[in-house]
């Protein structure tokens, strides 16, 4: 918002310019010559409507008609006057400028120290008590004309100028810097919002230095179509626009009809422009004012939609919609006014500078809110990073506490079952019982196989799952004294990959450890399921169970989690208080070999 | 009894076991060479013929069921023996299913040894240690079980409410669950009673008093 702010600021310090006009009298008077037959000569035959300064003439929409301006002159002080006679249209196409005989053509800006005017002006020597009278041809070609003049003296021109300069050269400059700098953005990002951007702005300024007369007074001073010119770099900067708009609401998206609609508009408006390019290249002229008339249409069906798409939008995204909205209303303002000029509603036409200041304007929010966007963009990033990073280390601590939990088992089971073991062993050996010691030591290798078989069973390298899970189930039966296990499969295939075999395996135990130690099952039913697409493992228990809703997944729960997601499953557990618990894994099978 | 002699050949990286075996033989009377390499191994069964073969389970990183698969051409004459500390159902039965001679535990008392030495070509599978699945009633497995149809209390509920009709969002709800576990159920219950489509699992629960 502060953004508007600083642009309103610069905006109002523009439009407060004062214009100082010299104490001489002035009298000026019109005649339309409607297919420029007139000469110089003849014209001085003819009457002259009444015209006062400052007062726009609107003449509309022109073939090929001359507009002619007699101005009189009279300077009532005692001193020498200097001073401009100023027109301020300078979209006009040729100016020639009668004293007695013809003295300047075409706002002729040939002599030197001239300030920079972004209209035609021509400086006036009135000596002291003397009067003075001049005649202005104006022409503009084919399109719609108005013209006011007025004058002013020397120093308010300069100060105008100057102050224009400076304005014009720091909002350039300003623009300049976000295309430099969006188009880095769009280099890092690659993404076409700021592209369009880009574009947008070099047509911005290509209009303004066509609106404000830079380009034919200073650039091309010998071209002579710069009101065609700004007619359809107009056309084509405002269909940027749109579609930077459309971008920018991500309307694809959001609002596919308006998207659809808004790329129609854009279809047809290019057309237009083509056509009446084509049409001006064949000389058929008549044609052009109806196809001006439909482009105006379209646009302001285009800015209609626009406007509406962006209400839509605040649903979406409130900030976006309002920044479109905001920065839409001067441009809504004056295109409104063009479009009724156009149909002739309403006459009075916004000034030009308008129209470059609504370019600044844009520029300006737009690149701004870009960058700015970029900037919060890239700091959700880094905050993201960071999140993944300790996740990261969550992950690797849990595997640390897996392996740590791991050995402490494998310590346990050595202990428990060969500890005691091998003592009783050695005191029998030391009585010489050899009958007696040969039992043990058989006991004593099963015990060795059933505890390796527990480890690691070697059938998982083969992934024969259920072998080793039938196996592990028989001896967990055989030693557990209050639980009992029960395992079926229904169409589980019997040898999957050797990845999810371990897994499953895993998965298993740790299930299974659950139920008994914190659930204090007596009963662990154990089902695996084989579907086309996927495995499934279901573990209902008769154990105490959990609240649902006030739960927290334990350090076993982890772990299975944690191997779930290394097999890309979806893990399901479902329970109540004293009502067992039911966990259901569901594992995808990946068909890749 | 009188002992033919025979040509045996044994693959142990286990130095120490592979050794004992062969002195053992070697007093029995027969030839025996230990080898305690997998290349050594295949080296001797591509250029002698052997009578009897032991052969590990691990030897330098090989997988002694690959050896023995890899030189089938060399051993058919041969009575092969899987010898090994694992002592696994799922390796006893995969060492009969490749047509082995036996199977043979490293913890095996030296008479087992002999046995299998002295064993007729031809003669039915040896294992030296008896089959988990064979020590208690799990070897009726394979047959059919009651205990497969067995159902959980929650999915007798699931069937019920899937026979009243509802979906499995509505079900869910009711049972405090999710719906995916819901649909986990009918599609585990479905594969379980071998039973397709809601009209047999309405039939199902009627003639199983699910329905009450």
């Amino acid at each position: 918002m502060k953004i508007i702010l600083w642009i309103s600021f610069f905006f109002s310090s523009f439009c407060s310019l004062a214009i100082s006009q010299p104490p001489v009298h002035v009298k000026g008077g019109y005649f339309l010559d409607k297919h420029s037959d007139f000469t110089i000569k003849e014209i001085l035959d003819k009457e002259f409507l009444y015209l006062p300064v400052n007062k726009n003439l609107n003449v509309g929409y022109n073939e090929n008609l001359a507009a002619w301006l007699k101005i009189n002159l009279y300077n009532p002080t005692s001193k020498t006057q200097v001073f401009w006679l100023v027109l301020d249209n300078n979209r006009l196409d040729s100016i020639q400028l009668f004293d007695q005989k013809q003295v300047a053509i075409l706002g002729d800006r040939t002599a030197s120290n001239l300030p920079f005017l972004s209209y035609p002006a021509f400086e006036i020597t009135l000596p002291a008590k003397s009067s003075k009278q001049y005649i202005l041809r104006l022409k503009k070609s084919i399109s719609f004309m108005d013209f006011s003049f007025h004058l002013e003296t020397g120093t308010s021109i300069h100060q105008r100028s100057n102050r224009f300069l400076f304005i014009l050269s720091l909002i350039l400059g300003l623009i300049l810097f976000l295309i430099v700098f969006n188009s880095i953005l769009f280099w890092i990002a690659r993404q076409k919002i700021y592209l369009i951007y880009v574009i947008y702005s070099i047509l911005s300024i290509i209009y303004i230095f066509i609106a404000t007369g830079l380009a034919k007074y200073i650039l091309f001073p010998n071209f002579l179509y710069f009101s065609e010119a700004l007619i359809y770099f107009g056309s084509v900067w405002f269909l940027i626009l749109f579609l930077f708009f459309s971008f920018f609401l991500n309307l694809k998206e959001n609002d596919p009809i308006f998207y659809r609609v808004s790329l129609a508009l854009t279809v047809i408006a290019s057309t237009y422009i083509v056509s009446s390019i084509f049409f001006y290249a064949l000389g058929l002229l008549h044609w052009l004012k109806i196809l001006s008339i439909l482009n105006y249409a379209n646009f302001l069906f285009f800015i209609i939609v626009i406007v509406v798409a962006s209400i839509r939008h605040f649903k979406v995204n409130r900030s976006n919609a309002t920044y479109v909205l905001l920065s839409f209303v001067p441009h809504f303002i004056w295109s409104i006014s063009i479009i009724l000029r156009v149909f002739g509603i309403f006459s009075k036409e916004l000034n030009i500078s308008w129209l470059v200041l609504l370019s600044f304007y844009d520029s300006l929010l737009f690149g701004f809110v870009l960058v700015r966007f970029y900037f919060q963009t890239f700091r959700k990033n880094r905050l993201l990073n960071e999140q993944i990073i300790l996740q990261k280390e969550t992950e690797i601590q849990t595997i640390v506490n897996a392996q740590i939990t791991e050995r402490q088992n494998i310590a346990n089971l050595i202990h428990d079952q060969f500890g005691s073991a091998i003592g009783h062993i050695m005191q029998i050996s030391e009585k010489n019982e050899n009958s007696k010691l040969k039992e043990l030591l058989l006991e004593f290798s099963m015990n060795i196989r059933d505890v390796s078989h527990q480890i690691m069973p070697k059938a998982l390298e083969d992934g024969a799952l259920v072998h080793a899970i039938e196996n592990q189930v028989a001896i967990l039966n055989k030693t557990l004294t209050n639980c009992k296990i029960e395992f079926e499969s229904y169409d589980f295939p019997t040898i999957i990959s050797v990845n999810n075999a371990q897994n499953i395996y895993l998965i298993f135990l740790e299930l299974i450890n659950n139920a008994r130690r914190h659930g204090k099952s007596s009963i662990i039913r154990m089902e695996f399921y084989g579907y086309d697409q996927s495995l499934v493992i279901q573990c209902t228990d008769n154990g105490l169970g959990f609240d649902k809703t006030n739960f927290e997944f334990g350090f076993g729960l982890a772990s299975i989690n944690r191997r779930i997601k290394l097999v890309h499953g979806k893990f399901h557990i479902e329970s109540e208080l004293n009502k067992g618990t039911v966990v259901q894994i569901e594992i995808p099978i990946i068909i890749n070999s | 009894m009188k002992i033919r002699t025979k040509d045996i050949l044994i693959c142990d990286d286990h130095n120490l076991f592979g050794q004992g075996i062969c002195q053992l033989l070697t007093r029995e009377g027969h030839r025996v060479v230990c080898v305690n390499s997998s290349e050594k191994c295949i080296e001797k069964l591509t250029f002698f013929k052997y009578d009897v073969f032991f052969c590990d389970l691990n030897i330098d990183h090989n997988n002694g069921f690959d050896i023995i698969e890899s030189n089938k051409a060399h051993l058919s004459e041969t009575q092969v023996f899987l010898i090994t500390a694992y002592t696994e159902d799922y390796l006893i039965e995969k060492a009969e299913k490749k047509g082995l001679q036996g199977f043979l535990d490293k913890s095996a008392s030296s008479e087992k040894l002999f046995t299998a030495i002295h064993l007729a070509k031809g003669s039915p599978f040896f294992s030296s240690v008896e089959r988990i699945s064979q020590q208690n009633d799990f070897a009726e497995k394979n047959k059919f079980s009651p205990s497969k149809l067995l159902l959980s209390n929650q999915e007798k509920e699931v069937i019920k409410w899937v026979v009243f009709g509802l979906t499995s969002k509505e079900i869910g709800d009711r049972l405090f669950i999710s719906k995916n576990t819901v649909d986990t159920h009918r599609r585990n219950i479905s594969k379980k009673l071998e039973i397709q489509g809601v009209s047999s699992l309405i039939r199902f629960a009627h003639e199983n008093n699910l329905v009450d």
